[in-house]
């Protein structure tokens, strides 16, 4: 924080004037272009910005392997006033894992798969320390302990695929303190994770800090995180620094266009509904072809395409308090309160509605439901048939969906949520169960009485570049639905261009495939294949997640905008609460293949019952620096149980702060047992609770729905 | 890891099986005639008869196959048609010194094919690489006999360094492994060019990993590095083994051909030529079954080096 400034012993990691460029084949991609940023030992910055920012690959520079062919071409990085590219190379190799180490996005793929992972945290020590191998372990344990690896010791010798992601992530940063650095550069760290994962990654991130003194770099699209952790902010924009500035300063009155644009278009999850989010138009640029002058002008409410904004790149100004600066050429008018009316700016980064009210009618009949739900998958291709054992992936899920409406599916990944949303549609055959869509049971239809009830239910998947086939052209891709149902006529090739148009796409496009789109405007492709057939229900499977936050709120709104203007009916399968709460009716939270609570959007959000629920909603970091300080957190502790095997009664109950806070109570009507280290309430662990219907619409399995609030939500 | 084995050790059977029900099927239907084979083109219509009343091949196929089976499952599979000796015996005696050559070819493909692999991914896009690339693909390309003629035309002839024919005299290893040299060699291009590929491809893809660069990040030494990479190609070379040794010993008959060896490749194509049929089907029942036998070792070993296959 600047009201903290660090101890003058401190050391200090500092770029200037950093440019990183990639001399490609089809011209210069410039990834980093002039970033100047420092960093001290003790302080947290977060570098925030959108996919192809240059966030990365900044400080992929200091470890030095950004990969062939980037290339430094100007600029130096300094650790405490040596420029590291005047160090001999084994000295370098030396700084780089001992006094500035790293922690990496997926620990799926960070970790060497085939040594242990004791054995590579000893490879980082004695790559740098001549230490004995067995100091070196002693040490290896330490760190393990340090970042909360139960039985460091037993687990030692494991490999990383026996560790669950968390673990894995706190293996990596556990390889990353073993030499005590004084910096650590964390890039998107908790990217990979689920939420509550990552609230345990991130509650670690900040008590290392505080005992450990290192400067962390914390590179993250998601504001939410950098408002939780940290104490300075730079927002990278097409590989400059667009702004930077203390937490506050960046959050409360952010002085740069894109900064605001990009509060502004953000769900949130602390936030009631509003009618529609403000998306920034188009899409970042390519790093290779960066508008000349400011880059963002295109895309920019303020620019009004000016000469300044086309013709020259802003400098960094003061904005504000010292600290705090802006490259913006119209700083002032950004300040000035009445130029902010006229462009529809609010105050502060407050938020508003937008005018498009979103024009819905209210939810009709029953168009859906489900009766006692099972999938399940047999594992074990080898084993005997009656010996093989079956992932519960669904496990009794009963509901109903009327038309109209948008039901929000939750939960962490491997709850069973993607599984259920196929089974849905019937992609995959349920187990047992029911399935009624309009009234007929089509549970157990073969394929050929599916097939014309087929146009009626349709799917939008999470990753549009690998749903949409590479080799066929848009055109095609939207052709396929109608030749396959043999309705392919002349109406049809008109059909084509209104539904391109219609999700906002240049009908004039037909003919280029998916890759010469951008990643928002593949999934515009997505959901106009989605449309084709005039669907009643779509499954949307994540289908924002792997959008850039600006481009996430375009296609919310269109699928909001779709929903009012065709009727159609959503089930919306999202890990990300904030948007599931900006676009539900309704929230059904799933974990283990069970649904343990079932709301309204408002009451759920206002006050969720279920303890999975409230640890759920607690682990989102909210985008507002005050809010974060003042907040509790239900931090969950392990990970998703294998759903081989779910604990006995209760499946939540070895991770539940509800039964731990019970167990503590000791009341004298509750017998308990011991579970997962603590007691629990017995009726816990023997029975899975029944489902309670609430008068305030609230529907959760838990054996004690009336118990207080827990703490520690302030959502 | 115990049921891992036993789950691999059941799997052979069926393997095994139909692998000799194939062989059988195919035999019968070759053309030609082995009493005629046997007896000579001038032999009397009865001489024929009487031979293939003896030799059971007046039967129908079905009893022939079921003989067969009976035979198989009991370790008989007849005698030679030619020489009268058992034919399990006459294959074994030729076993040794095929085997030997099917593996010393292979310790050779894995021992150049490795580090041509590595020096190829780490130099990507130089002329080295382009260079061994180019060689490897003409290890693949070019029949093992004609780079056995070559050999034979270079190294026998025009430089006397190795013998052009023969396995060198009985009992002395010297001369045999002298004259292994060539012949092992020969049989190695092709599994050394296939193992430097798939090292090279293999290679590239680890050294685009995030633990690779994971590693440079924290100064890991360059050696170690290496050594991380190496580690992590070894599941899928182990993986294309069992495929260079079968395809090894398949050439192998070749090979013994061109060098004029002793060996299984000699025997089967004499038994081919007078339609010996037990001998035949000996012969392929112990070449499928060591190649069958080399796989499930391989499996065995993978574990070893992917500990994400451990249970």
């Amino acid at each position: 924080m600047s009201d903290h400034p660090p101890a003058p012993a401190a050391s200090r990691l500092a770029l200037r004037n950093l440019s990183i460029h990639f001399a490609m084949p089809n011209g210069i991609v410039r990834a980093v272009n002039d970033v100047s940023i420092a960093i001290a030992q003790g302080e947290t910055v977060g570098v925030v910005g959108e996919s192809g920012s240059g966030k990365s690959v900044t400080f992929l520079s200091v470890m030095g392997i950004v990969r062939a062919p980037g290339r430094i071409v100007a600029g130096s990085i300094e650790l405490d006033g040596r420029s590291l590219a005047t160090l001999p190379p084994e000295e370098l190799r030396q700084t780089r894992g001992r006094d500035i180490a790293m922690v990496f996005q997926d620990p799926q793929t960070s970790l060497n798969p085939v040594f242990p992972v004791g054995q590579q945290i000893i490879d980082v020590i004695r790559a740098h320390a001549p230490m004995s191998r067995e100091a070196a372990k002693r040490r290896a344990l330490e760190v393990l302990d340090l970042v909360g690896i139960p039985e460091a010791a037993r687990r030692f010798g494991n490999y990383p695929h026996q560790f669950s992601g968390g673990m894995r992530q706190r293996v990596m940063i556990a390889m990353a303190l073993a030499l005590r650095p004084r910096f650590i550069i964390a890039d998107e760290p908790t990217t990979a994770l689920d939420v509550t994962m990552q609230a345990q990654i991130l509650d670690l991130l900040q008590r290392l800090k505080k005992e450990v003194n290192v400067g962390l770099v914390l590179i993250t699209h998601d504001l939410g995180v950098v408002a939780q952790m940290a104490d300075r902010v730079a927002v990278m924009y097409a590989g400059r620094i667009v702004e930077q500035g203390p937490v506050d300063a960046i959050f409360h009155q952010p002085r740069h266009p894109y900064t605001l644009s990009l509060m502004r278009s953000m769900p949130r999850v602390d936030a009631a509904r509003t009618a529609m989010l403000f998306p920034i138009g188009g899409a970042p640029p390519m790093l290779s072809n960066i508008p000349p002058g400011c880059a963002f002008h295109p895309r920019c409410f303020l620019s009004e395409a000016r000469a300044p904004c086309r013709e020259t790149v802003p400098a960094l100004e003061p904005a504000g308090g010292a600290a705090h600066r802006s490259a913006c050429h119209f700083l002032p008018e950004l300040a000035d309160a009445s130029v902010r009316a006229r462009m529809g700016v609010p105050a502060a980064a407050a938020r508003t509605g937008s005018d498009a009210k979103p024009r819905r009618a209210a939810p009709g009949e029953e168009i859906l439901r489900v009766e006692d739900l099972k999938v399940h998958f047999p594992v074990g291709g080898l084993a005997l048939p009656w010996q093989r054992q079956r992932i519960k992936a669904v496990d009794g899920v009963s509901f109903s969906v009327r038309r109209g409406e948008t039901i929000g599916l939750v939960g962490e990944s491997g709850c069973g949520k993607s599984t259920l949303g196929r089974t849905l549609i019937r992609l995959l055959a349920p187990s047992a169960g029911r399935i009624h869509f309009r009234g007929t049971d089509i549970s157990h239809l073969g394929p050929r009485e599916m097939r014309p009830l087929r146009n009626h239910l349709q799917m939008v998947f999470q990753d549009p570049s690998a749903s949409l086939d590479p080799r066929m052209t848009v055109f095609e891709i939207l052709q396929e639905p109608f030749l396959v149902r043999g309705m392919w006529d002349e109406k049809a090739r008109t059909r084509i261009a209104e539904l391109m148009a219609r999700v906002g796409l240049d009908p004039s496009h037909a003919d280029r495939r998916p890759h010469e789109f951008s990643g928002g405007q593949r999934q515009r492709i997505g959901v106009a294949r989605a449309l084709a057939l005039d669907p009643e229900l779509i499954v949307l499977d994540e289908p924002v997640s792997a959008l850039d936050v600006s481009v996430q709120a375009q296609i919310i709104n269109l699928l909001q905008e779709l929903q009012a203007d065709l009727g159609l009916t959503y089930i919306f399968i999202a890990h990300d609460l904030s948007v599931v709460r900006h676009i539900s009716d309704r929230v059904l939270v799933m974990y283990l293949g069970r649904i343990v609570e079932g709301a309204e959007r408002d009451a759920f959000f206002a006050a969720p019952r279920h303890p999975y629920s409230r640890a759920l909603l607690s682990a989102v970091p909210i985008p507002d620096p005050d809010k974060e300080r003042g907040r509790g957190r239900i931090v969950i502790q392990g990970g998703v149980p294998s759903p081989i095997n779910p604990p006995a009664g209760c499946h939540f109950h070895p991770r539940c702060a509800r039964a731990t806070l019970l167990g503590v109570a000791g009341r004298a009507d509750l017998p308990l047992v011991e579970a997962a280290g603590r007691p629990v309430p017995r009726r816990c662990v023997e029975a899975y609770p029944p489902i309670t219907h609430n008068p305030d619409t609230h529907d959760q399995a838990c054996h004690f729905p009336e118990e207080g609030p827990l703490p520690g939500l302030g959502v | 890891m115990l049921r891992y084995a036993a789950s691999r050790l059941i799997l052979v059977i069926p393997t095994v099986l139909g692998m000799v029900t194939i062989a059988f099927f195919t035999l019968r239907a070759l053309p030609g005639d082995p009493a005629i084979a046997i007896l000579g083109e001038f032999a009397t219509e009865q001489a024929l008869q009487d031979l293939r009343v003896a030799l059971g091949l007046d039967q129908p196929l079905w009893v022939q196959f079921g003989r067969f089976v009976r035979g198989l499952v009991a370790g008989d599979l007849g005698r030679s048609a030619i020489t009268r000796q058992p034919a399990m015996r006459e294959v074994m005696s030729v076993l040794p010194p095929s085997l030997m050559l099917a593996g010393c070819s292979v310790l050779i493909a894995i021992l150049a094919g490795l580090p041509i692999g590595m020096v190829s991914a780490l130099r990507q896009g130089s002329w080295v690489d382009y260079l061994l690339m180019v060689v490897t693909i003409s290890g693949i390309s070019f029949p093992v006999f004609w780079i056995g003629l070559i050999m034979i035309v270079l190294f026998a002839h025009t430089i006397k360094l190795f013998p052009a024919v023969g396995a060198g005299s009985p009992g002395d290893l010297l001369s045999q492994a002298h004259a292994m040299v060539l012949p092992a060699i020969v049989l190695a291009a092709g599994g050394t060019a296939y193992i430097a590929r798939l090292t090279r491809s293999a290679m590239l893809e680890i050294l685009r990993q995030d633990y690779m660069l994971v590693a440079k990040a924290m100064g890991i030494r360059e050696r170690r590095i290496l050594w991380y990479g190496l580690r992590n190609a070894l599941p899928p070379i182990l993986g294309v083994i069992g495929v260079t040794f079968a395809v090894a010993i398949g050439n192998a008959i070749l090979v013994e051909v061109v060098f004029s060896r002793p060996g299984l490749g000699s025997l089967i194509i004499k038994a081919t030529f007078s339609r010996d049929y037990q001998l035949l089907q000996a012969g392929l029942l112990v070449l499928s079954i060591s190649v069958v036998l080399v796989n499930l070792v391989l499996d065995l070993l993978y574990p070893l080096v992917d500990p994400r296959v451990r249970r």
